[in-house]
């Protein structure tokens, strides 16, 4: 199984806390691979090890080929909804949301409701956590092959997989 | 990353001098009337009521439809801008069912375009029914082949009941799959005989636009733009020399002061309000909702019941396709992939002897209703065969939808006679976002759609049947759904107290006004409409590039 960064990330942490990540600067416009810096993405990471571990390895990827192509509406929806979901982290356990381990992660997102809450955009914090963050992320890896397949789905709807997929062909 | 709808900062406006043809509208009719008028020389001004959307926005649209959480409509339809009244017996949710923007309702369609029958046109002749067209399928054969070509129709040569054909399709048939299969055997053991379904999506790369790549979300957004829409030939109109304003909804249509000619089209933007766009010849092709309540919110001294409308019959008539559907599960057969669109129909209840049941056409769905993505549906709204993702500690999801079902589904789209009552008027107790006075539809069926809605119950019900299916279940004959098609309330014919256009497409009572869409037809038929929408509009294109 191929270290993703956020493990080998999490691995340092475990060595070293969670005191060297600085701040905690989420919207990285310097760089050309996409709007989120190492933290965001490490963040949505987080998220994806909590809602679908199963698609893990694909996360990353999936991570990236999904932001980079939100309007600037959502990413400013996803970008502020981590950012106040990473103070609550650091108030409960001291280290960012990207830094938690999936245990902690998901108690955190239990204590603040996301599971008994609607998804919402625009709402309070555990509604646009469930809708920019924990539904957006299970969006984009449920759209995908690596995502589903777990279903018996290998062309889900969304994902261009080819129209001859559906001659059982491939 | 991009906006919705590509506004940018300096967007001129305003009105061009006097040009030779005003289009409203930029849908499929506009589109292919614009390029072709615009290609003949032509100096042609398209006015479109709603905006451009970015090409690139599309991938965004796709995530709006397929989360069960998302907060806008796929194409920016509801609010004030498109208020409207359901005053018929049955709830008809209008905005559901139409665009308004460059591309229009093709921008959600499913692509399907199939030629109306002769029998479509001759429906008094052959059967005492409703009213013939003054044109018959004859004048239409050579522009729906040209319509097949300009839209990139990939189909077969395999279907017995055509209507006359000169050439093949310009694309091949999209191919088959195993459960498609299963179909065509129990079908064939019934006497019953599918073929493919033609459709206007590239099933090989075509006019600069790429094939398929299976998204399968055809309705309501196709992202990879494989699946013809209106937008295609807006551009192409654009590149040919047409001016296309968008944001630029018509308030209403001036005549002069004989109440023979229309002299300008008065428009409003976000910007400025009753700007006027003056032309020789005016096409409103807007749709069977749009272009009557135009006509009827133009009224005068000379129309005081509105615009065209001294037969008082704009607006009645107002048609829909009523559907039927029978459901049932199969084993899923192996290799098949849960994508979902339908490369197989039928035909073959299409034409009849007898006046009742009417015309039939049926299509051969498969897979299901449930995607991956319902998942995202929320504890408290989640469909039954899926695991809420956040049920129990765990928050995570373990399982997606049941596929060890395979869902069948056979449809019928049904031909619905016209009817004075069936119509869209004004609400003049509600108001839109300029002011005007809002479409009020009434639509019902009658008792010869529920027998053929019945008759479509009883085929389908043979053939899941005959494939062994469970868990069959129908839809209610009495309370169909609808397949969003627009049809008949500006309708053609040679007498100007029974009818709104004349064979030419032009209004009885204005020598320079035409319309171009569907809501010119006489009878609906049971083919999806717009293919014929195409024909008439390539037609009209010829009609009015020959008037000098």
């Amino acid at each position: 199984m191929r270290v993703t960064r956020r493990q080998a990330l999490l691995g340092l942490v475990g060595a070293s806390s969670a005191g060297g990540l600085g701040a905690y600067e989420l919207f990285d416009w310097t760089t050309t691979d996409g709007p989120l810096s190492d933290a965001g993405m490490d963040g949505l990471l987080t998220v994806a090890d909590i809602v679908h571990p199963a698609a893990a390895e694909d996360a990353e990827r999936a991570m990236s080929a999904y932001v980079g192509r939100l309007n600037e509406d959502r990413v400013r929806g996803l970008v502020t909804t981590l950012s106040e979901l990473d103070s609550r982290s650091r108030r409960h356990y001291g280290a960012s949301f990207g830094a938690l381990s999936r245990a902690q992660g998901e108690r955190l997102l239990a204590r603040l409701g996301v599971n008994r809450v609607q998804s919402r955009p625009e709402g309070t914090l555990a509604e646009r956590v469930r809708y920019h963050l924990v539904n957006s992320v299970l969006y984009a890896l449920l759209t995908r092959p690596d995502g589903t397949e777990l279903f018996g789905i290998g062309n889900p709807v969304g994902f261009p997989g080819g129209f001859a997929s559906h001659t059982g062909e491939l | 990353m991009s906006a919705d709808d590509g506004e940018s900062a300096q967007v001129d406006r305003s009105p061009s001098p006097r040009a030779d043809v005003c289009v409203v509208s930029a849908g499929v009719a506009g589109g292919l009337l614009a390029h072709s008028l615009a290609t003949a020389g032509l100096d042609v001004v398209v006015l479109e009521a709603g905006p451009r959307f970015e090409f690139d926005s599309r991938i965004d649209r796709m995530e709006r439809a397929l989360r069960p959480d998302s907060a806008r409509s796929v194409w920016d339809m509801g609010g004030e801008r498109d208020a409207f009244t359901s005053s018929g017996p049955e709830y008809y949710d209008l905005n559901d069912r139409r665009v308004k923007g460059v591309g229009g309702a093709t921008l959600h369609w499913a692509g399907y375009t199939p030629r109306l029958h002769e029998k479509d046109f001759e429906m008094r002749s052959r059967y005492g029914l409703a009213s013939d067209w003054p044109i018959g399928y004859d004048d239409l054969q050579s522009y729906f082949a040209k319509a097949e070509t300009e839209l990139g129709v990939a189909g077969g040569d395999d279907n017995p009941f055509s209507p006359p054909r000169e050439k093949d399709y310009p694309l091949p048939p999209f191919p088959t799959g195993p459960a498609d299969s299963r179909y065509v055997e129990a079908c064939s053991d019934l006497g019953i005989t599918l073929h493919s379904a033609p459709q206007a999506r590239n099933s090989e790369a075509y006019d600069d636009r790429g094939p398929c790549i299976g998204f399968s979300t055809c309705i309501p957004v196709c992202p990879s733009g494989a699946k013809y829409s209106g937008d295609v030939h807006v551009r192409k109109a654009e590149q040919a020399g047409a001016r296309v304003i968008d944001r630029a909804p018509v308030q209403s249509l001036e005549h002069d002061d004989a109440g023979e000619t229309v002299e300008a089209a008065v428009y409003n933007t976000p910007d400025a309000t009753e700007l006027r766009q003056e032309a020789r010849y005016f096409v409103l092709a807007g749709g069977a909702i749009e272009i009557p309540r135009l006509l009827l919110s133009s009224a005068s001294e000379a129309y005081p019941d509105g615009l065209a409308n001294s037969s008082g019959l704009v607006g009645n008539y107002f048609m829909e396709h009523p559907i039927a559907s029978v459901r049932g599960t199969i084993p899923k057969p192996e290799g098949q992939e849960p994508i979902f669109w339908w490369p197989l129909e039928s035909h073959q209840f299409y034409d009849h002897e007898e006046a009742t049941p009417g015309s039939i056409k049926l299509e051969f769905k498969q897979g299901s209703s449930a995607k991956p993505t319902d998942a995202l549906s929320g504890f408290d709204t989640l469909v039954d065969d899926l695991a809420d993702p956040f049920a129990g500690d765990d928050m995570s999801i373990e399982s997606g939808p049941v596929w060890d079902g395979w869902g069948l589904t056979i449809s019928g789209l049904v031909e619905m006679l016209p009817r004075e009552r069936n119509r869209v008027a004004l609400d003049e107790s509600k108001t839109d976002d300029h002011g005007n006075p809002v479409p009020d539809v009434a639509l019902d069926i009658g008792e010869r759609e529920v027998e053929t809605l019945e008759y479509v119950i009883d085929i389908g019900t043979r053939i899941l049947e005959a494939m062994g299916a469970t868990d069959i279940e129908t839809t209610d004959p009495e309370s169909p759904g609808y397949a969003s098609h627009h049809m008949g309330t500006t309708r053609l014919g040679e007498d100007p107290t029974e009818s709104v256009v004349n064979p030419q497409l032009r209004t009885h009572d204005l020598d320079n006004l035409f319309v171009s869409s569907s809501s010119v037809f006489v009878t609906a038929g049971a083919m999806n409409p717009t293919l014929a929408i195409a024909a008439l509009s390539l037609r009209l294109a010829d009609h009015i590039a020959g008037l000098d």
